[in-house]
C-alpha cells in the first residue's frame, strides 16, 4: 500500500510543497531555464470566487493559462440553468484566463436536439459577459475622466475574445450525440482564433469507439480521481499509476486530437461514516488532526474520530474514520511519464487546481 | 471537476424489501417530512418550488385571516401575486376619489372580492403597500433567463429603501409596518448592505407592535443572514434555529443557512438558548442531516427535553432505516443484491441494539408523553431483531394502551407481519386465509409490500418442505416455465388444473398465475417438452389431448421447406402450406410409417429426408424453431460454441432456471443419413449428404467445438461419392464453405 511521506522533522504540508517544487523543477533544464521541449504548464481554478491577488505566484510566471470555471450548467425546473457563477474580485492582477464551463450529463440527457442551438447561444453570451467583467479594470480605482474614456472605448469595441474555451462534461454513449452537437455549435460560433477544448475522462479515451471523439480542437485527458473513493480500503483515490496504466493499452491508436494532460494538485480528507463516504474535507492534511482528544491515528493517512466534534463546519461523530489523500509527487511524475507516450510531447500539463 | 473517471454501465441495482412502518405514528408537522432521509434528501426530492408554494400559501392564508375571511383566497392571490403595478395604480386612484365606483375599475377587477373590500373601505394604505411591494419584487428576484446576468440594481434598491423609510412612519397599521419592514430589510439584504440591514432592524422593529405573524419570521431570516455575513455567527445560528422550528415556509432556507464551525460556537449557541427545549431543538435541527447519527442526537434531545416532538420523528426515521436493513432479510430472495447495495450496513446490528437500549431507557424513565408509541416501537424492534417471542409479548402488552387509530392500525399490520415471518409449516386453512388476503385490494393498497412478504416467506416454507410447484407459482407466472420446461412441474400442474374438485391454495394459485387457459397451455408445454427430446409420438399423443378446436391456438408452421442457406427470420410465402402441431407431428409419424412399409427405396429415402428436414427446421438452427420452442436468444449460438450453456440451458435475466435452446441435431442427422443410405439415386444421396453436413456442422458448435477443429465428414462424402451429381455443382455455387472445401474458393481456415 502506498502511503504519503511522513518525516517527523518536516510537516506533511512542508513535504507537499517540497514535492511540488520537485515536480515543477523536474520540468526545467539543468540551467534552470525552461526547456523548449517541456510542455507548457497551466492551472485550474475551480472556486466560485476568483481573487487573483491570492493566487500562487507560479500562476503569474511565464503567463501560464488559468483554466477558470465560469459556471456550471445544470438541469433545474425543467430547463438548463447556469449556476455557481464565478464572482470576480474587482481588484487584482489579470493573468491570462481560459473560461471553463461544466455541464452535467443530466442536462444533456434531458435536452432535445433542437434546443442545443439555444443552449450554445446562452452559454457563449454568459461567458462573454463574465469575461468582459474580468478584462475590465476595476472602475472604483479610476478617475471620472478615466471612466468616461473607458466607457467610450468599451462601447465602441467588441467584447474581448478569450484564446480558448473549455467544456467539461462526463458524457456517455447515450448523451454523446447531444453533447457533440453542442460542441459543434460552439465551435461554429467561436472566432477561428479561439480554440475549443474539452475534458476527456480516461474511459472515454480508451473506449473511443463507443464514446466517440469530441469535435473540438484539443482535449484534456484527466488522469486523476481514478480510484474507488467510496471504498475505505482504497489507498489513494486521487492518483494511482497502477490504475492509470491499464488505460494506456499499446494497441490503442494515437488519439485523433492534440491532448493536454490534467494532473492533481489538491488534497482532501475523505470522511467515512458507517462504512460509507460521508464527506470530502477540502484541503485537509495531518497537521489539522493533531488534537488527540478528538482524533486518533490508525495508520499513515488514516485517522479515527474519537469524540464527536465540529470540524470546520462539518459535524463529525465519534467513530467516523478519515483517510487523507494527496497526490504523492513521485506518483504524479510517474503518471506524467506514462502519459507522455500519448501526448506525443506537444501537449500542456494542467494542474488541478489552485485556490483553496 | 466531477469525481469519477470510470464509466459505470449496466442497469442500476435497486433495493428490494418490505416496509410497513407508517411515519404518521409520530406526532408530526406534515411539512417537516424528514422521516427517512432527513431534510437534505427531502429538499432534493421536492425542490425549491415546493418551498415557494408553501411560502405563497402561508402568505395568502395570513392575508385571508387579516380580512376576517371576507374575501376569497384566489382573489387575494390574483392581486398580491398576479396584478400589475399599473392596474393596482388604477385601484389606488379609485380609492383616493370619494366619488369613484366599482364600475370605474377594469372589468376583471370588479368581481374580485379583495378589490371590492379595499375600495369599499377605502384602504389606501394597503394598496400603497402592495404598490411598494410590486416595485420591490423585480429587484429581489432572479432574471427569467437563467443564463442572463442580473443588471446592477443596487441604486434602484437604495432608492426604494429610502422611499420606504419615508413612508414607514406615516403608516398607521402596525401590520403594514411589519410588511414594510420586511420589504426594506429584504432589499438591503439583497443589495449586500448587511450593516444597513442590522441598522434598519434596530430602527424599525421597536416601532412595530403587530399581532403574531409569519412576517416576523421572514424578517428574522434576513436579520440572521446579515448577522452571519458580518461574523456574528452564533447570533445568526440561534435565529435560524428558531425559524427552522417555528416557520415552515422558511424552514428549508433556515436549515441551509444554519452554520456552526467549531465546538466553541456550538457551546455558545447552547448558551444563547432560553431553555432546554430550545437547546433540544438545536439537536433536532442537526439531526436533519441525512448522514446524522440519530441515536446520539436523540439521546441529547431526550436528556434536555424528553417530550420534544422531534424525538418521535427521529425515532420513526431510525426505525425506518432499520426496517429497510432487517425486515424479512432471511426470506428476501434478493438479499444478495441488497448486499451489493450495502444493505444491511456493517454497523446495522449495533444500531439496532443501541436503539433498543435507548427505547428501553425512555420507557423505564417514564418521561415521555406517549409511552405507548415507544412500547410499540420496542415490539417492532424486537421483530426486526428476529426475537418474535418478545415482539409478540410487547404487542400484546401495548394493545390495551392504544386508543389512537393510527397506532392501532400500525399494531395490526405489525402483528400480521410477525405472523407471516413466524410461519414454519403451512396447511390448507392457513394457505386459504392468506390467499384471501392477497385478493383484498384495499388491504394491499394500504400495505403494498405485504404480498411480496407472503410470497417470499411461503416460497421458503414450500422449498423447505419440498413442495416445488407451490414454490414456483409463488414467484412466477406459469408462462415462465416455458423458458426451460420442467416435466415434473408440468405434470403436477396438469393434474392440479384438471381436478375441479380441488379448491386448494395451490390450485387457486395456479389458475391465478396461469390464467383461464392454464390447463391447455400446460398440455402444449408437455408436448413441446417431449418434442424437444425427440419423442415425436409421445408429443403428438399429448398434444392431441387438447380439444381439436384449440390446436390452431398454439401456432401454425411450415417445417418441410428445403433451404440450402440457413436464415432464422424468413418471410414465408402466403401460399405456403401451414401445419398446426398436431398436423405436422402426425405427418412425421405417417412419413416414417410409410417409409418403413414401402418397397420403393426412393419413397423411403424421400420420407426419411423430409423427416430429417423437419427436425432440422424446428431446431434452434432452423427458421421454424418456434414449432418446438418458445424463446430463442441468438447470442446463445456464440455462447455454446465457447462451451457455455450446460445441457443447452443458458442463463437469462428473464427466468432464474435459465433458457433451454433446442440445439440437438442428432435426429436431423440420423434421418438425413438414413435417406442417404436408402436411396439409389445420386441426386437424392448428394442432397441428403449435404444436409447431413449442415447438421454435422451445427452439432460441432452445439457441442462446444470439441477438438477445436470442425469435422467435414459429410462434405468429404459429398466430394468423394457425389461429385457427378447436379446437386454437387449447386452446392458449390450456393455454399461458400463447400466451395472452399472442394478447392473452388479461397476462404480463411474454418
Amino acid at each position: 500500500m502506498r502511503v504519503l511521506p511522513t518525516v517527523p522533522s518536516l510537516s506533511w504540508g512542508d513535504l507537499l510543497v517540497l514535492g511540488w517544487l520537485f515536480v515543477l523543477l523536474a520540468s526545467c533544464s539543468e540551467a534552470g531555464k525552461p526547456n523548449v521541449t517541456d510542455p507548457q504548464t497551466g492551472y485550474y481554478h475551480w472556486e466560485s470566487t476568483l481573487r487573483t491577488d491570492s493566487l500562487p505566484k507560479v500562476v503569474f510566471r511565464d503567463s501560464v493559462p488559468l483554466f477558470t470555471r465560469f459556471f456550471d450548467v445544470v438541469w433545474q425546473d425543467g430547463a438548463p440553468a447556469a449556476v455557481a457563477r464565478l464572482t470576480i474580485d474587482p481588484d487584482g492582477p489579470r493573468p491570462p484566463l481560459v473560461p471553463v464551463v461544466f455541464i452535467t450529463n443530466e442536462t444533456l440527457r434531458r435536452m432535445e436536439t433542437n434546443e442545443i442551438a439555444g443552449l450554445a447561444t446562452d452559454l457563449l453570451s454568459l461567458i462573454d459577459t463574465l469575461y468582459f467583467d474580468y478584462r475590465t479594470p476595476s472602475r472604483r480605482s479610476l478617475t471620472i475622466s478615466d471612466r468616461r474614456e473607458l466607457t467610450g472605448k468599451l462601447i465602441l469595441r467588441p467584447p474581448p475574445t478569450y484564446p480558448e474555451l473549455q467544456i467539461d462534461c462526463d458524457w456517455t454513449a447515450s448523451t454523446r450525440e447531444t453533447y457533440f452537437t453542442l460542441l459543434r455549435r460552439l465551435r461554429a460560433a467561436l472566432p477561428p482564433k479561439t480554440d475549443l477544448s474539452c475534458t476527456i475522462r480516461l474511459h472515454q479515451f480508451r473506449d473511443r469507439e463507443v464514446q466517440g471523439i469530441p469535435p473540438v480542437d484539443r482535449g484534456t485527458l484527466m488522469a486523476y480521481n481514478v480510484g474507488d473513493l467510496d471504498d475505505w480500503s482504497t489507498p489513494n483515490s486521487i492518483i494511482d499509476s497502477n490504475l492509470t496504466a491499464p488505460y494506456l493499452s499499446p494497441q490503442l491508436d494515437p488519439y485523433p486530437l492534440p491532448l493536454d494532460l490534467a494532473l492533481p494538485r489538491f488534497r482532501w480528507g475523505a470522511v467515512y461514516r458507517r462504512d460509507r463516504l460521508a464527506y470530502l474535507l477540502e484541503g485537509l492534511g495531518p497537521e489539522a488532526l493533531l488534537d488527540t482528544t478528538r482524533f486518533g491515528f490508525l495508520a499513515p493517512t488514516r485517522y479515527a474520530v474519537r469524540q464527536s466534534t465540529y470540524f470546520n463546519g462539518t459535524y463529525l461523530y465519534a467513530g467516523d474514520r478519515i483517510r487523507l489523500e494527496a497526490p504523492d509527487p513521485a506518483t504524479v511524475a510517474a503518471v506524467r511519464r506514462q502519459f507522455s507516450v500519448v501526448q506525443g510531447g506537444v501537449g500542456r500539463v494542467l494542474y488541478f487546481r489552485v485556490g483553496s | 471537476m466531477p469525481q469519477r473517471v470510470d464509466g459505470v454501465c449496466g442497469r442500476p441495482l435497486e433495493f428490494y424489501g418490505y416496509q410497513f412502518l407508517d411515519p404518521s405514528i409520530a406526532r408530526f408537522d406534515e411539512r417537516f417530512l424528514p422521516f427517512v432521509g432527513g431534510f437534505e434528501s427531502i429538499y432534493e426530492q421536492y425542490g425549491i418550488e415546493a418551498t415557494d408554494i408553501v411560502q405563497e400559501r402561508d402568505n395568502i392564508d395570513e392575508w385571508y385571516e387579516r380580512y376576517c375571511e371576507a374575501v376569497r383566497k384566489k382573489d387575494l392571490r390574483a392581486i398580491i401575486y398576479g396584478e400589475s403595478e399599473n392596474r393596482l395604480g388604477q385601484l389606488r386612484l379609485a380609492i383616493a376619489n370619494p366619488d369613484s365606483r366599482l364600475g370605474d375599475l377594469p372589468p376583471n377587477m370588479r368581481s374580485n372580492t379583495f378589490v371590492r373590500y379595499l375600495l369599499k373601505h377605502r384602504c389606501a394604505e394597503v394598496v400603497d403597500y402592495l404598490l411598494f411591494a410590486k416595485k420591490a419584487e423585480p429587484l429581489v428576484t432572479a432574471p427569467r433567463n437563467r443564463f442572463a446576468k442580473a443588471p446592477p440594481r443596487g441604486n434602484a434598491m437604495k432608492t426604494l429603501v429610502n422611499e420606504g423609510l419615508g413612508t414607514f412612519p406615516t403608516v398607521k397599521s402596525h401590520y403594514l409596518r411589519l410588511r414594510y419592514a420586511y420589504q426594506l430589510l429584504r432589499l438591503s439584504h439583497y443589495r449586500g448592505d448587511y450593516e444597513h440591514v442590522l441598522e434598519l432592524y434596530d430602527y424599525l422593529m421597536p416601532k412595530i407592535d403587530a399581532d403574531p405573524s409569519l412576517i416576523y419570521h421572514w424578517i428574522e431570516g434576513h436579520h440572521a443572514g446579515a448577522l452571519l455575513f458580518v461574523g456574528r455567527r452564533t447570533e445568526a445560528a440561534y435565529k435560524f434555529s428558531r425559524i427552522f422550528i417555528e416557520c415552515p415556509s422558511k424552514r428549508e432556507s433556515a436549515y441551509r443557512s444554519f452554520s456552526v464551525r467549531t465546538d466553541a460556537e456550538w457551546q455558545d449557541l447552547l448558551n444563547r438558548c432560553k431553555n432546554d427545549q430550545e437547546r433540544a431543538d438545536l439537536y433536532v435541527l442537526r439531526a436533519q442531516n441525512d448522514r446524522a447519527n440519530l441515536i446520539e442526537e436523540m439521546a441529547s434531545i431526550y436528556a434536555l427535553d424528553p417530550d420534544n416532538r422531534g424525538l418521535e420523528m427521529l425515532l420513526v426515521r431510525e426505525m425506518k432505516l432499520l426496517e429497510k436493513e432487517f425486515l424479512g432479510d432471511d426470506v428476501n430472495p434478493r438479499r444478495a443484491r441488497n448486499r451489493r447495495l450495502g444493505i444491511p450496513r456493517p454497523d446495522a446490528r449495533d444500531r439496532l441494539i443501541n436503539l433498543q437500549a435507548f427505547v428501553l431507557t425512555v420507557l423505564e424513565s417514564g418521561q415521555v408523553a406517549r409511552p405507548e408509541l415507544w412500547k410499540l416501537a420496542s415490539g417492532y424492534l424486537h421483530l426486526l431483531a428476529g426475537d418474535f417471542h418478545y415482539a409478540r409479548r410487547a404487542f400484546w402488552t401495548v394493545e390495551p394502551d392504544l386508543s389512537n387509530d393510527t397506532l392501532v392500525r400500525q399494531l395490526g399490520i405489525f402483528r400480521r407481519v410477525l405472523d407471516v415471518l413466524a410461519i414454519s409449516q403451512l396447511n390448507d386453512s392457513l394457505e386459504s386465509v392468506y390467499f384471501d388476503l392477497l385478493g383484498n385490494e384495499e388491504f394491499l393498497a394500504q400495505y403494498p409490500h405485504f404480498d411480496n412478504l407472503i410470497y417470499d416467506k411461503f416460497r421458503d416454507v414450500y422449498q423447505d418442505n419440498n413442495e416445488r410447484g407451490k414454490a414456483f407459482l409463488l414467484t412466477h407466472e406459469l408462462k415462465d416455465l416455458r423458458y426451460n420446461l420442467d416435466i415434473g412441474l408440468i405434470q403436477e400442474f396438469r393434474a392440479l388444473a384438471a381436478d375441479t374438485n380441488d379448491n386448494s391454495f395451490e390450485r387457486r394459485l395456479l389458475l391465478d398465475r396461469g390464467g383461464p387457459d392454464a390447463e391447455f397451455d400446460l398440455v402444449d408445454m408437455e408436448a413441446t417438452y417431449y418434442l424437444q427430446r425427440g419423442q415425436v409420438k409421445l408429443a403428438n399423443k399429448i398434444f392431441r389431448e387438447l380439444p381439436a378446436e384449440r390446436w390452431n391456438s398454439y401456432g401454425s408452421y411450415s417445417p418441410f421447406i428445403q433451404r440450402i442457406n440457413d436464415r432464422i427470420n424468413r418471410r414465408t410465402s402466403d401460399t405456403l402450406r401451414l401445419y398446426n402441431k398436431a398436423e405436422w407431428l402426425q405427418r412425421l409419424i405417417d412419413l416414417e410409417e410409410e417409409a418403413e412399409l414401402s418397397t420403393d427405396p426412393e419413397i423411403a429415402a424421400r420420407n426419411y429426408f423430409t423427416i430429417g428436414l423437419a427436425h432440422y427446421n424446428v431446431s434452434y438452427f432452423g427458421y421454424s424453431w418456434r414449432a418446438a420452442d418458445y424463446f430463442r436468444d441468438s447470442r446463445n449460438a456464440a455462447r455454446v460454441a465457447l462451451g457455455g450453456g450446460k445441457d443447452y440451458v443458458f442463463p437469462t435475466d428473464r427466468y432464474d432456471n435459465g433458457n433451454y435452446e433446442n440445439m440437438s441435431m442428432e435426429l436431423a442427422r440420423y434421418y438425413f443419413e438414413r435417406a442417404r443410405r436408402t436411396t439409389l439415386n445420386i441426386e437424392t444421396g448428394a442432397k441428403a449428404a449435404f444436409y447431413a453436413a449442415k447438421a454435422e456442422r451445427n452439432q460441432f458448435y452445439a457441442d462446444g467445438r470439441p477438438g477445436g477443429r470442425r469435422a467435414f465428414g459429410y462434405f468429404g462424402l459429398l466430394r468423394d461419392y457425389y461429385s457427378e451429381s447436379n446437386f454437387y455443382q449447386r452446392a458449390i455455387e450456393e455454399c461458400r464453405t463447400f466451395a472452399w472445401f472442394t478447392g473452388n474458393l479461397a476462404l480463411p481456415d474454418q
